[in-house]
This record gives C-alpha cells, sequence and structure tokens, in this order.
C-alpha cells in the first residue's frame, strides 16, 4: 500500500472513531430523558412499595385470573430480548454483513429486556421474601424452575455476548476519552482487559464470540420455549398447545424486530449515525419482518383455526370470546392492525424507509404487547367449571393503576438500561466497522498507540 | 275461557299465601303475665328429659333443628334455635309451653297433638340447654361403667364384659345392655356387629372375615355401649392379627413427574442437570478465557 491510500484509510478510521464516541460525550437533552425514565420509575417503585405493603389485592388480579399484566408483560419482555440471539447470532454466523451495525443495538435491547424479565416476574409474586425458596425447595419436574434457569442463563450469555464485541473498542475508548470522568476511564481499562490488538488476541476473541453465537441459540429458544411451556404445559383452553413453543419464538422475532426498527430509528437520528445506519439497513430490517411476521402468521392461523373449526366444549366459549365476544376488539386489533396490515404495507419499498419503518414497529411493538395480554387473560377466565357463586370483581380483569404503574416503570427500566448502555459504550462496534471499511488491525493499533 | 279460570284461581292462591305470609310475618307472641311464672306440675328429671328430646327430635327438629347449631329452616320468621341464652333468658318455663301449646302463625299448636306430659317434657327439654335450669335427681349415665375385652384366636371372636359400679364402688355385672363393635379404618369406624350382654355382663361377636387390616393383618376393634345417654362414653379397643393383609403401594414413593422433588424422574434429572452444567461450563469457560487476553498481548 502506498502512503497516500494508508493516509485516506487513517482519516477514514478517525472518522468512525468521531462518530461513534461523539455521543458518548455532550448529548443534548439527554438528561430530560434520563429524567424521565427515572420519573416512571419512581412512581412504579412507589405504586410497589404500597403492592408490598398492602398485598396483591391491589392489582386486579383475583381467584381466577391469578396471571394479569405481570405475567402478561414478562413474555413480552423475554420475547423482545429474544432478537439478540437473531441478528447477532443467526444472522451473524450465516455471514451477513449488513447486520454489523446493528448487531450491538440487538444485543443491548436483548440484555435490557431480559434482565427486567426476571423482575417483573418478581413483581408478580405476593410474597416476593419467599424467591428463594424456589432454589431451597423447588422441583425440577417444575416448568417454572426450568423458566428461572434458562432466564438467567439466557441473561449471562446476553451480557457476555454484549461485552466481548466491546473489548476491542475499549483502546479506541481510553485514547478519545480522556475528557472524560476518572471512573469512566478506569471502567474502560479494566473491560480492555489488556487489550492491545495482538493476533493471537483477535484469534481468541472471535473464537469466544462464536461459541457464544453458537451457544446462545439453544439457550434463547429454550428461554422461549420454556416460557409457552408455563402455559402450554397446563391443561387450559387456548394454552394446551402442542405449537405453543414454536407460536411464542416466532412472536418473539417479531416483538424484538419492531423494537430493533425503532431503536435503530432513534439511534440513526438522535446519535447522527445516519451514514452508518442508513435506509439500506431499513429496508433489509423491513424484509426480515415481513419474513418474520408471515411465519408468525403461519402459526397464527394454527393456533387459532384448528379449536375454531372443532368447536370442542370448552373451547367454544374461548374461541367465541376471542373471535365475537368480549376480547374480540382487542384481538382483531392486535391481528390485523399489529400483524396483517404492516405485513402488506412493509412488502412496498416505499414502507421500508426510516420514518414508515418506525410508525410499522410501533403498532407492531403495541401489538405485540397486548397479544400477550390476549394469551394469558381470557383463558383464565373460562375455567373447567363454571364461575358462580363468586363476589362480583372475580368475573372480569382490567389492569389496576398499580399494575399499568409497576409494568411502566418494567419497560423504563429496560429502556433505562439500554440509555445507560449506549451512553457508556458505543452502540456499534468500531473495530468491525473499521475492518469493513477495509482498515487492517496494524493500523488501528497505530491509531490507538498500541504498536 | 278455561285459561281466565286457571289464572283467577292462581290469583286467588297468591293472595291467600300472601296473606297467610303477612300475618305470620307481622304477628307477635302474646304472652299473658300469669303463664310466665307458671311451673310444671313435677320437678324436671334426666328421664323426663330424654323423653322431651325423642319427642322434639320427631315434632319440632324439622323447623327448629337441634338447638345450639343454628340450622333451623330459613323462614319469616325465623324459627328459633333453643340453644342460644336470647331465646333461653326470655323465654320461662311457662313461657315455652304456652307457645307449644298454642302456635301461632307458622307455629303449629301442640294442644291437641301430644299428650299433657308430652308437651312438659319437650319444655324441659328446650329449658335444659338454660344453664340456670335445675334439674333433679342424678344423670343416668353418671354411673360408671366398666368394658373389658378379650379375644380367642382360634375362633376370631371377641368378647367383651360390662360392668358397672355401684354405691359401694363394687364392680358387677351390666346385664342386658347393647354393645357396639367397630373397626377404625381412615374416615370413621365401620359397624362390624352388635351383642346384648348376659346375665354376667359377657357380650361376643365373630370377627369378620372380609375386613382390610394393615400390611400385618392387623385391624383396630372399637367396642363401646349404644346407649351412650344410660351408660356414658365407656370405650375400649383392642388390636387384633385376624383382618386381611393389605398392601399399600404408594405412588408417591416412586420417581413421577408429580412427585415430591425428592422422587423426581432419573431423566429429567439427568436431562436437566446435564444440560444446565455443561452451558455453564462453557459460560465459565468463556469468562476464564477472558484472563488470556493480557497474556496474548505479546505477540
Amino acid at each position: 500500500m502506498d502512503k497516500e491510500n494508508t493516509n485516506e484509510n487513517k482519516k477514514s478510521l478517525n472518522q468512525i472513531v468521531t462518530d461513534l464516541t461523539k455521543p458518548l460525550k455532550k448529548h443534548y437533552g439527554f438528561r430530560t430523558w434520563i429524567l424521565f425514565l427515572i420519573g416512571i420509575i419512581m412512581l412504579g417503585l412507589f405504586a410497589y412499595v404500597i403492592q408490598l405493603q398492602k398485598g396483591l389485592g391491589v392489582t386486579a388480579m383475583r381467584d381466577y385470573v391469578s396471571w394479569g399484566l405481570y405475567i402478561a408483560s414478562f413474555i413480552f419482555f423475554v420475547a423482545t430480548a429474544l432478537i439478540g440471539m437473531l441478528i447477532s447470532s443467526v444472522l451473524g454466523l450465516i455471514g451477513y454483513k449488513w447486520i454489523t451495525p446493528i448487531a450491538r443495538i440487538a444485543e443491548m435491547i436483548a440484555v435490557g429486556f431480559a434482565l427486567w424479565a426476571g423482575l417483573v416476574i418478581i413483581f408478580d409474586m405476593g410474597r416476593p421474601d419467599r424467591f428463594w425458596h424456589l432454589f431451597a425447595y423447588g422441583r425440577v419436574q417444575s416448568p417454572i424452575v426450568w423458566d428461572v434457569t434458562v432466564v438467567m442463563t439466557y441473561v449471562a450469555i446476553s451480557i457476555l455476548l454484549y461485552l466481548l464485541p466491546l473489548i476491542p473498542d475499549m483502546p479506541f475508548l481510553k485514547k478519545v476519552m480522556t475528557d472524560q470522568p476518572k471512573w469512566k476511564q478506569k471502567m474502560y481499562h479494566i473491560l480492555s482487559f489488556g487489550w492491545v490488538g495482538s493476533e493471537g488476541q483477535y484469534k481468541l476473541i472471535k473464537k469466544l464470540i462464536r461459541v457464544l453465537a453458537v451457544l446462545i441459540i439453544p439457550v434463547a429458544l429454550a428461554i422461549h420455549t420454556v416460557t409457552s411451556w408455563l402455559f402450554a404445559m397446563t391443561p387450559r383452553v387456548g394454552w394446551a398447545s402442542t405449537i405453543f413453543g414454536p407460536y411464542y419464538v416466532t412472536g418473539a422475532f417479531v416483538t424484538g424486530g419492531a423494537a430493533v426498527v425503532i431503536a435503530m430509528f432513534i439511534f440513526s437520528r438522535d446519535f447522527r449515525l445516519r451514514n452508518y445506519i442508513t435506509d439500506f439497513h431499513f429496508d433489509k430490517m423491513g424484509k426480515l419482518m415481513v419474513l418474520l411476521m408471515l411465519v408468525y402468521l403461519y402459526f397464527n392461523l394454527n393456533e387459532f383455526i384448528i379449536p375454531g373449526y372443532q368447536q370442542q366444549r370448552g373451547e367454544d366459549h374461548h374461541i367465541y370470546a376471542l373471535f365475537q365476544g368480549q376480547f374480540a376488539l382487542m384481538f382483531w386489533l392486535v391481528q390485523i392492525g399489529g400483524m396483517i396490515i404492516p405485513i402488506i404495507l412493509l412488502l412496498f419499498k416505499k414502507m421500508r424507509k426510516p420514518l414508515p419503518s418506525l410508525i410499522i414497529g410501533i403498532a407492531v411493538l403495541i401489538g405485540a404487547f397486548f397479544k400477550r395480554y390476549i394469551i394469558t387473560i381470557p383463558t383464565l377466565m373460562h375455567p373447567h367449571l363454571p364461575i358462580q357463586n363468586v363476589p362480583a370483581d372475580f368475573h372480569t380483569y382490567w389492569p389496576t393503576a398499580f399494575e399499568w404503574s409497576i409494568t411502566g416503570m418494567a419497560i423504563a427500566g429496560a429502556v433505562l438500561v439500554i440509555t445507560i448502555l449506549a451512553k457508556l459504550f458505543p452502540i456499534m462496534p468500531i473495530w468491525e466497522i473499521a475492518h469493513e471499511e477495509g482498515i487492517t488491525n496494524e493500523e488501528m493499533n497505530e491509531f490507538t498507540g498500541n504498536n | 275461557m278455561n285459561s281466565k279460570k286457571i289464572t283467577y284461581k292462581g290469583l286467588g292462591i297468591v293472595m291467600v299465601l300472601f296473606f297467610i305470609f303477612s300475618i305470620s310475618a307481622n304477628a307477635q307472641w302474646n304472652v299473658p303475665d300469669h303463664v310466665k311464672n307458671k311451673k310444671a306440675p313435677q320437678d324436671a328429671t334426666y328421664e323426663l328429659i330424654k323423653t322431651g328430646k325423642s319427642v322434639y327430635n320427631k315434632k319440632c327438629s324439622s323447623c327448629h333443628g337441634q338447638p345450639g347449631k343454628g340450622d333451623f329452616l330459613k323462614l319469616n320468621p325465623a324459627p328459633a334455635d333453643f340453644g342460644t341464652s336470647d331465646f333461653q333468658d326470655e323465654n320461662t318455663e311457662g313461657t315455652v309451653f304456652f307457645k307449644l301449646d298454642e302456635g301461632m302463625g307458622g307455629m303449629p299448636s301442640f294442644k291437641h297433638q301430644l299428650s299433657e306430659t308430652d308437651k312438659w317434657c319437650v319444655t324441659f327439654y328446650i329449658k335444659s340447654f338454660d344453664d340456670n335450669f335445675v334439674v333433679k335427681g342424678e344423670k343416668s349415665s353418671s354411673i360408671k361403667t366398666n368394658l373389658t375385652v378379650s379375644s380367642d384366636n382360634e375362633t376370631k371372636k371377641l368378647k367383651v364384659k360390662a360392668e358397672f359400679e355401684d354405691k359401694n364402688e363394687n364392680l358387677k355385672a351390666l346385664k342386658g345392655a347393647d354393645v357396639a363393635f367397630f373397626v377404625k379404618r381412615y374416615f370413621g369406624n365401620l359397624p362390624i356387629g352388635n351383642a346384648e350382654t348376659d346375665e354376667n355382663g359377657n357380650a361376643e361377636i365373630v370377627f369378620p372375615d372380609d375386613i382390610a387390616g394393615d400390611s400385618t393383618g392387623n385391624a383396630e376393634v372399637i367396642i363401646k355401649f349404644k346407649d351412650t345417654d344410660a351408660y356414658g362414653n365407656t370405650t375400649v379397643t383392642k388390636t387384633v392379627s385376624w383382618a386381611n393383609p393389605v398392601h399399600y403401594e404408594n405412588p408417591l414413593n416412586e420417581r413421577h413427574m408429580w412427585g415430591d422433588r425428592a422422587s423426581a424422574p432419573l431423566w429429567l434429572l439427568i436431562t436437566y442437570f446435564s444440560v444446565v452444567l455443561g452451558v455453564w461450563a462453557v459460560i465459565l469457560w468463556v469468562v476464564f478465557q477472558l484472563t488470556r487476553i493480557n497474556k496474548l498481548a505479546k505477540k
């Protein structure tokens, strides 16, 4: 390589580092955003303290509907977290290059939502102080024990899969973030694990990432399959379905995909990274969403047309409540507005542009949230024996302000985790982007002073 | 035409019922003062109360239920529960007699239905739930009885000897008493026979050959007097080994999906722990490998 060419590359690397580290420094409106999130969390915390004092009676959950908004949110959180596996692992292993700038965003979403999924479960407990009983007295035969196991495992692998690709970025941060507080610089130093960009180190880190990327596929499938088994192992109408595992997993990809599209839009605008997350990436994500939603639609068809056609005793009430009865409005809004219309719209190239993608993504995400509501609550209102001789409030369920506040806290909490990660570390892997731009390891080492 | 007639008839019945109902609902007991202090021609005794109880059970309990249980019919006005102190405080012996004699509203009159003695007996029974009610004589059940049991392994006979203490505290044979035999079961006692004591106070039955016992064929026999009012709750038990041995298989002792945590199926334990340990071994290996980054810094 001649000198001129090297110079050009160097400038490019300089550009990459500047673009990606700039949002980590001064950031207009960041403080307001953090205060907003903390405000929601404080409100939820206040509600949770009252719930702890007075018990779960402050929720609308009663004897029949004993799984309410919290459990619906739990499935939603686990579902959203699953996207980390699909994008950074499956698509990465296949060798798709376009996921490079969004893989870390997907992993941040995975970490944030998986962490809070575990907390949402605790919000649903009447006696959270007895959580440790699960480990002391839990039965291996219980899907709840399996669920706790896989959630913890998934959180661990997600954190590692977020952390490992960060390591080669640390020398850049050490070099550029010298104007930042001491604790930040110290953190960058510790998290670099002594990275200098040697050949052996690159070999090792790539191997470790590949091992985890393979490992997370069965674990991610397990986490959501086991979540679905919490329902499917219970012989209740609407739950006892043999396709519940894949039904949940495909639904999760749709949910997480929508979350990634929304995050892509916000980060590319707010972090001024339009040159990195381009229309091309939105187009790709749009196409991916169509594929995922078509698979999900196929599972929906199976899930509802078979009991709908059979009209077995017990199932008939449930199907009627969903199709024409009490839950019909929510059901059809979710199915048509959150799935069928987005599929049709995303078939058009114009609709895969950033702004239409964002709007469709929001519709899909809201639909996905209430889809979990539709899965959880109607079944509980159709028990095997008729509901009779019980207080009036046992017959109905609509979440109370306490449940909405605490769920709001969980969502704000997950977004807060993502926000903090995005403020501490670059949202894209500098070294991988540099590699794609044709910048060699030596040039990067020269930049960081590790030569 | 016809349907109109039926309508009028129906209307008439409804109105009559309504009339009766409104009378009964509004009526008050009108008890003259002089009856309140009226006394029975004889003192109350436990014998008479016992007679009153059997009459009460035939004639009164269908509406009033058992005193103190609150199981009276839900009518308006509600039939009184005689076990309550409210009732006992308000109603003297004479008042109770007057009320069952005269009747009122839903409560029928027993003036011509019961003999004078029976009416007083019922009154005594009802008033016996008043703590201050005075009963003369001794409770017949207060005699001290004794049961001793013996068994004959060859004939599988259960023999029981019933005795009572006389005034000098000597045990004497109790004859003509019905003795009931039971086998203790998981829920309640299974009656296996009755016998009357002879003049020596002896009674016996043959143990049935179709009784299920424990794994060694043991069964516990319970023997008591049938007439507990007369002879008290004297009970004697004996374990005999004449029952048929039954081997119970407790499904919880085996490994099952529905078992407790100690009896989880082996395949599940192996699957669960091998998967969990395998995955976490890889995770820990990756974490451990991070320490190698520093070593690999020297090219």
